[in-house]
């Protein structure tokens, strides 16, 4: 069973074929998964019993006629910051090392109505706190293009679980980059929704106005099947809402190419993939214009101001009384983002960073409101570089930050977000990926979906899977 | 959280780092003191005024290390002098 390039469609389809049922389908994962997992490092909970009778109910449904979804006995793995009933779920960090939590999130509670199978839970950066997965307190995920290189962060286990051929679809969070990034590292697609088109209930929260979970797929296709399976307003979620599907889609789009985002900062290799991807959607109809987001440039500063002082506050519960361990627990990135946070929001100092980050967030949603006045959607590359080395960065927290600095303009202005492989690139005679970013206006989900999957049929850089 | 001397003066640098890396923030004309809500656009989300039940006691208690009577425990902040 050739499990690295499976999708939803062709397990419906090897599954009406007879060529195998949802047991045998879960049962090769696990044996994949107990191989490749050691030194992969992707599943920090595997949940092979619960799986396996999950999937012997799913083969009666289809026996019967009766599936519930197209989502109906296809495995899924769900990082590790997303809570689920009676499975361990430990945001990576020692400070959650024993937490099982009594509930599931709204987005778990959904896939399992709609009949997905959950393997286990994957790796991250602790508390999503990081951009390469360095920051687990249990170990870092290896990349399979070269297990030498980060697979970026923070839902690095769950784009692995997807590159290397561990699950078909998996869950991770984005809220500076953390699932397009991982998603561009590993050669999937990743999507983050318009913030507020997913309930973000039952995960463990990092920055309340910025996170959203998201599909991580090894295409558009997949990733659109889970998004409806996901979003919806959710009553325990007050900043949710009904993303309602376009009755039309318009066939040719104007895309925008932020002048902003193609600079010396970006590697001039990643930026030749990106320019011969984008030339490759004006072949197939669409129109290209250069646009300019004049404030993108603040948006790091904006992100490193917010964030920690949301952090800081959530952190706040992890007191260790009504569970959990001791605060001292809490890991050196943590710690940072406290501190950060805690002074730029004190007084005396708040009106200087708080309050001046969120009146230059203004400005940075501002600049995209006017873009879209003139294209439909934006492109352009979603990190400056290809991954990096295991250690390269970590040493250094700002350099670590600064590689966010294409992700991070999305998340401060609600826009949905996608990274789609779109080509490879060479480093110490390894190909690496390099993934497309294709952003749209709050509430724009489907027609940045829309582009992504038709991308993904004129071209099959998505189908490329690493050698392990 | 207890830092040591050596904890401090590492976090210091770095944090140092990040806020000087923030400063550019400073140079940026914006509307100063405007009060901003959220960029998503909600107004007042509501709901009926209505019961709704949560948890079960014992899961709300299941992942807690100091249980007293089905409440949970906490440090005393009060000395009892009366003893």
């Amino acid at each position: 069973m050739e499990l690295q390039n499976l999708t939803i469609s062709q397990i419906q389809k090897d599954r009406k074929d007879g060529k195998y049922t949802s047991v045998d389908l879960v049962r090769a994962y696990f044996i994949r998964i107990k191989k490749y997992n050691p030194r992969l490092n992707v599943y920090l909970a595997m949940c092979e019993e619960q799986a396996i009778r999950q999937a012997r109910e799913s083969d009666q449904r289809f026996i019967l006629g009766k599936l519930k979804s197209q989502l109906d006995g296809i495995p899924v793995a769900i990082k590790d910051a997303i809570c689920t009933q009676e499975i361990k779920t430990t945001a990576s960090s020692n400070v959650l090392k024993n937490f099982i939590p009594p509930y599931n999130a709204t987005v778990v509670e959904k896939l399992t109505q709609a009949g997905a199978i959950i393997l286990g839970k994957t790796n991250l950066d602790a508390f999503a706190h990081g951009s390469s997965t360095e920051n687990s307190d249990f170990g870092v995920t290896r990349n399979p293009w070269d297990m030498g290189r980060v697979p970026g962060g923070s839902s690095g286990g769950s784009a692995v679980a997807v590159s290397a051929g561990l699950a078909t679809i998996a869950l991770g969070s984005d809220t500076g980059g953390s699932i397009r990034q991982p998603a561009s590292f590993c050669g999937i697609t990743g999507f983050k929704p318009t913030y507020g088109a997913v309930s973000r209930y039952g995960l463990i929260a990092m920055a309340s106005s910025f996170d959203q979970i998201g599909p991580m797929t090894a295409t558009a296709s997949d990733a659109r099947i889970v998004l409806d399976a996901i979003a919806g307003k959710d009553p325990k979620d007050a900043t949710s809402f009904d993303l309602e599907e376009p009755k039309n889609i318009k066939k040719n789009f104007t895309l925008g190419v932020p002048k902003e985002f193609m600079t010396d900062d970006v590697d001039t290799d990643v930026q030749d993939t990106i320019f011969q991807a984008i030339k490759i959607l004006e072949k197939n109809g669409a129109k290209v214009k250069e646009v300019s987001l004049p404030h993108a440039k603040y948006a790091l500063a904006v992100y490193y101001i917010i964030q920690p002082t949301e952090v800081a506050s959530n952190l706040a519960r992890f007191c260790g009384v009504h569970f959990g361990e001791a605060r001292e627990q809490f890991g050196q990135e943590a710690r940072r983002r406290i501190m950060l946070g805690s002074f730029v929001s004190s007084a005396g100092y708040a009106d200087k960073y708080y309050q001046k980050a969120e009146e230059v967030r203004v400005l940075v949603k501002a600049d995209f409101d006017q873009a879209f006045e003139k294209v439909d959607l934006i492109v352009g590359p979603v990190a400056p570089s290809p991954a990096f080395q295991i250690g390269e960065k970590a040493s250094d927290p700002l350099k670590m930050y600064l590689s966010d600095i294409l992700t991070v303009p999305v998340n401060p202005a609600g826009l949905p977000a996608i990274s789609i492989p779109c080509g490879t690139v060479s480093r110490e005679k390894k190909n690496l990926p390099v993934g497309l970013q294709i952003i749209g206006p709050q509430k724009g989900d489907y027609e940045v979906l829309f582009v992504a999957e038709h991308f993904q049929e004129i071209t099959d850089f998505h189908q490329q899977k690493p050698i392990i | 959280m207890k830092l040591s001397q050596k904890e401090k003066q590492k976090y210091g640098a770095q944090i140092a780092g990040i806020l000087a890396y923030v400063e550019s923030l400073q140079s940026v004309k914006t509307d100063r003191g405007r009060i901003i809500g959220q960029i998503a656009g909600l107004k007042n989300v509501w709901r009926d005024d209505t019961l709704q039940w949560s948890l079960p006691d014992k899961d709300i208690l299941a992942n807690a290390k100091n249980i007293h009577s089905g409440n949970f425990q906490v440090k005393a902040m009060l000395e009892n002098k009366d003893n």
